[in-house]
């Protein structure tokens, strides 16, 4: 897997252009963790991520890596410490196979390289004991290992070693370990580069500041994301996803066949009998303003409560306006309201109901409705004729003339803002007949008697055409709800027990 | 000045639409009101920013020849063709036709898709690893049963449970959740109002 | 009767005066001291440590970072989520800037796309490169938006997708829908009803007033001051919400 530096796009392995957008992959090869998924640098041995030895590890170039067996058991050893290795350590590693153990030659003097080494790194004095001062977990003895298999380096190679090999035994890192923890790795017996005669050049001087920024970012570089060790666990394989799908599916398309027979048990809530009571006994000069501030997409949720409520209140005929502050809302309301005049001669367009069109401002929107209905809409949506040529909006001068206001709607904020807006000299009353998934958050407002009546989703509509005696689209559906109950049951047993089989399974990490 | 100028009209303009919040005078009404037709005027130019880039993006996969074109195509098909229909016949058939034919029904089935991801996320949220997914756990298919429309046939106290389990700890976590909203939406309209966030003018690095 | 609903109303109005000028009072006072210096305490909060590592993650292998500062729209009531969401593409583009890493975003609503535009433009304009390439608009619908920023994830595959702003169902629709093999998913809104949502489905999740905090634990110390403010204020109304308990227990009030 090539993934494309320019666009990002994942090409096969051994591709040498981008499929995507042409661009050349030369020397861009990554590889993917068999165990956890995550894209490597080619060079690097351990996945990053989940510390998972990268099978048939290669090179950019497709080679295999030289890594000796001393590197790969030390790597092993950082391995068990869950930490890992930056990939600059692991070029370290690999750039010292064949070279012999760095742990037998004397690390040069200060004063041999004075300006060669970056301030923050410290070189070993003692010139005889390198190896003790090693700091890491595991390192010493990983060393000592080292030391005693590795073959004796005659004294003259030895010193011309020594120019080409400083012995870095203190954590180059010094100061910086909360960030980057990089004991385990800096313990590894490894070569430096050899050090130029002249000071740094400008690019390792770049390198060199980008490494310290990075390193001062705060978090461990070599930390993976907390959550990546457990997305293993948490995630669904596909065929768990399909069989939950399945089932999710069951239950919607059941109504189909049962066609709402659980609806007979269906038993409306106080406020939903007190709403349909309210909205039996309205006196039919007194007008009613319902606000559709829902979006098509939840139109298969609020149609039904929409179009129960449109229905009783044209039944006995009384004057209605009607609006949205969403742009998609007036067009169903336009639509939800013209079925129903049209099942109902007596109710009539302008003398009955019209519709106002779309309010945009959000808050600013609301407050002018509150100052004038002339003020927030010019004409009607449907005739485009001034307000004041309609007989059913021409008594309203601002909402506040209003005794009751009905939002529908499917954010919680619109409801919010109707609140905040519009019913806060306490003269009007609101019911919001909202989508299921915002009904808990306008619990609060019902309980603190800022909505008059909350009704939430599809169940409510249900509720509702029983407290009316109507007999609509939401019966329908209730049916879903025992299926659905199933199902979230069963998913619950089945996590359940995957959960504690999985761990009864796992062996113990250490 | 090219600092200044930005920041000076953000103010100014920010007091002038609290200003308006709080007094009813028909001059600041007034000055509301332009302000609030500015920034539909502003989103709507920003609306066709936002178009131009889809045109770019999906013109470009088209005459790349990748394996998406013929989505892209129909896309950039689609935004033509109503663009026209909206600005040339905006109360046609047309437009009524593809709202409720296309729009909505595209519409319903996005949402209807939250059905199955709701019940995947309950796949991981439903273990019990501590105390609190154990409560969540019975909480959540507690509040499932009581929905069903016998339950209250099976036990009389079960609808009086679920009414006091939305009543008590959910009206209690709501509040608390909408009070610390309120306070962090307080403070960070109070940055930008006071200028000290500025994300009209990202030039420097944020002190 | 009307002069009882104007006194309320205007009873309403100066409260509300009052909690404001008491709230940019103390706002002033602590974002002076926190440009001073002064040490204010944070919990950490998963999601902005995240982002944090995955700064340097991205640095180290040069994947991409995909961010999105949801759909509400600035200058409308979503402003502040919006600008919250906006901060974190601002300290990701400018960390990009420095690091090279790849960068891309989608936007849910115009205002979002061509502030996210300008910042990136900047950003990537400051290594030379032609900016705000990597921005994408999916237009103005909710879901609109969730369908175009999911093809977005399936196709680059990016090392962590960040969903920081105002997000509603789509939220949910675009963390779980989208396979992601190894990418970290973050993010939060404050919504109640869709931050639980995301919650349920992404990798760490901020909910509520702790999206607002994304400046101060990110790149802009000056917001210390609004978290000491917002502690400040909340004791307050912790305090006021006892009183009124007793006043009302007591028979006095209500």
């Amino acid at each position: 897997m090539i993934v494309c530096p320019a666009c990002q796009h994942r090409n096969p392995e051994g591709a040498e252009v981008c499929e995507a957008c042409g661009a050349s992959l030369e020397g861009f090869a990554y590889r993917v963790c068999p165990k956890c998924g995550a894209l490597n640098p080619a060079e690097n041995l351990f996945c990053h991520r989940c510390l998972e030895r990268l099978a048939g590890a290669t090179s950019a170039k497709g080679e295999q890596p030289p890594a000796t067996e001393e590197a790969e058991k030390v790597l092993a050893e950082v391995e068990e410490e869950e930490g890992t290795l930056p990939p600059f350590l692991v070029e370290q590693v690999e750039e010292a196979e064949g070279a012999p153990p760095v742990a037998e030659e004397p690390a040069p003097s200060e004063e041999e390289f004075p300006e060669a080494l970056p301030p923050f790194i410290e070189v070993e004095e003692e010139e005889e004991e390198p190896v003790s001062e090693v700091e890491g977990p595991g390192g010493g003895e990983t060393l000592e290992a080292v030391q005693a298999e590795a073959p004796a380096v005659p004294s003259e190679e030895r010193e011309e070693k020594e120019e080409e090999l400083p012995q870095v035994v203190v954590n180059p890192l010094a100061g910086v370990e909360d960030v980057l923890p990089l004991e385990a790795g800096i313990s590894l017996p490894h070569r430096a580069e050899p050090l130029p005669t002249e000071g740094p050049t400008e690019k390792e001087r770049a390198d060199a500041d980008l490494l310290r920024r990075i390193a001062e970012e705060g978090p461990p570089l070599q930390e993976a994301p907390r959550k990546a060790e457990e997305k293993g666990v948490r995630r669904l394989s596909g065929s768990g996803r399909a069989l939950i799908y399945l089932l999710v599916l069951l239950a919607a398309v059941i109504p189909f066949f049962t066609g709402g027979q659980t609806a007979r048990w269906v038993s409306p809530r106080r406020s939903v009998g007190v709403f349909a009571d309210v909205m039996s006994r309205l006196p039919v000069h007194t007008p009613v303003l319902v606000s559709f501030d829902y979006s098509p997409a939840y139109g298969e949720e609020l149609d039904p409560l929409a179009r129960a409520v449109v229905q009783q209140l044209a039944a006995r005929s009384v004057p209605m306006v009607v609006m949205s502050t969403k742009p998609e809302g007036i067009g169903i309301a336009e639509k939800v309201c013209t079925a129903v005049a049209q099942e109902m001669d007596n109710y009539r367009y302008g003398e009955h109901y019209a519709v106002l069109g779309y309010l945009p401002g959000e808050e600013a929107g609301l407050r002018t409705l509150r100052k004038g209905l002339a003020d927030a809409f010019r004409e009607d949506y449907v005739r485009h004729r001034p307000l004041s040529e309609i007989p059913v909006v021409s008594g309203i001068a601002s909402v506040t003339d209003l005794e009751h206001i009905i939002v529908l709607s499917d954010e919680s904020g619109i409801v919010r803002r109707w609140i905040e807006q519009v019913r806060r000299e306490n003269t009007v009353l609101l019911h919001a007949l909202v989508s299921a998934r915002i009904e808990p958050t306008l619990i609060p407002y019902a309980q603190a008697g800022q909505l008059e009546t909350l009704i939430g989703g599809a169940y409510g509509a249900a509720e509702y055409e029983r407290a009316t005696g109507m007999r609509g689209a939401a019966a329908q559906t209730v049916d879903a709800d025992a299926v659905l109950f199933l199902v979230m049951l069963l998913i619950a047993v089945v996590t359940n027990v995957v959960l504690i089989s999985g761990d009864k399974g796992r062996s113990p990490r250490r | 000045m090219k600092r200044f100028l930005p920041v000076t009209a953000a103010v100014a303009c920010g007091g002038l639409a609290l200003l308006d919040f709080f007094f009813d005078s028909p001059h600041i009404d007034a000055a509301g009101t332009i302000l609030v037709e500015g920034v539909t005027i502003l989103a709507a130019f920003a609306l066709l920013l936002g178009l131009l880039n889809i045109l770019a993006v999906h013109l470009r996969r088209v005459a790349s020849g990748g394996g998406d074109r013929g989505a892209s195509l129909v896309l950039v098909l689609a935004l033509l063709i109503t663009t026209a229909l909206g600005i040339s016949m905006p109360d046609s058939p047309g437009i009524d036709w593809v709202f409720g034919y296309i729009y909505s029904p595209l519409q319903s089935t996005m949402t209807a898709l939250l059905a199955f991801f709701v019940a995947s996320a309950a796949y991981r949220a439903f273990k019990i690893r501590d105390a609190a997914a154990a409560i969540l756990l019975i909480s959540s298919l507690f509040v499932l049963f009581a929905q069903l429309p016998f339950s209250a046939s099976l036990s009389p106290y079960i609808p009086s449970l679920r009414h006091w389990v939305f009543k008590v700890p959910v009206t209690a976590s709501m509040r608390g959740l909408l009070f610390g909203i309120a306070l962090g939406t307080i403070t960070t309209s109070l940055r930008i109002l006071l200028a000290v966030d500025k994300p009209y003018a990202r030039s420097q690095e944020p002190r | 009767m009307p002069s009882l609903i104007h006194a309320i109303f205007f009873t309403v109005d100066v409260v509300a005066l009052l909690t404001l000028f008491v709230s940019a009072l103390m706002f002033i006072v602590f974002t002076i001291r926190a440009k001073g210096g002064a040490s204010i305490p944070l919990r950490p909060i998963g999601v902005y440590e995240q982002m944090r590592r995955l700064v340097s993650h991205a640095a180290e292998s040069g994947q991409s970072l995909h961010i999105s500062a949801g759909s509400g729209c600035i200058g409308a009531e979503a402003t502040p989520q919006a600008v919250m969401g906006l901060t974190a593409v601002d300290y990701l583009a400018r960390r990009s800037a420095e690091y090279a890493y790849p960068m891309m975003s989608t936007a849910g609503s115009p205002t979002v796309f061509a502030t996210t535009h300008g910042i990136l433009q900047q950003a990537e304009g400051a290594r030379g490169e032609a900016g705000g390439v990597g921005v994408r608009f999916y237009g103005p619908d909710p879901f609109a938006y969730a369908a175009g920023t999911y093809d977005t994830l399936q196709e680059k595959q990016p090392l962590a997708h960040i969903a920081l702003g105002q997000f509603g169902a789509e939220g949910l629709w675009i963390s779980e829908a989208t396979n992601m093999r190894d990418g970290l998913r973050l993010g939060g809104t404050s919504d109640p009803s869709s931050a639980m949502l995301m919650w349920l489905s992404l990798d760490e999740a901020v909910i509520g007033e702790e999206l607002y905090a994304a400046g101060a634990y990110l790149h802009h110390p000056s917001h210390l001051g609004s978290l000491a403010t917002q502690d400040y204020l909340r004791a307050v109304l912790i305090f006021s919400i006892i009183l009124g308990v007793v006043v009302a227990s007591l028979g006095y009030w209500g």
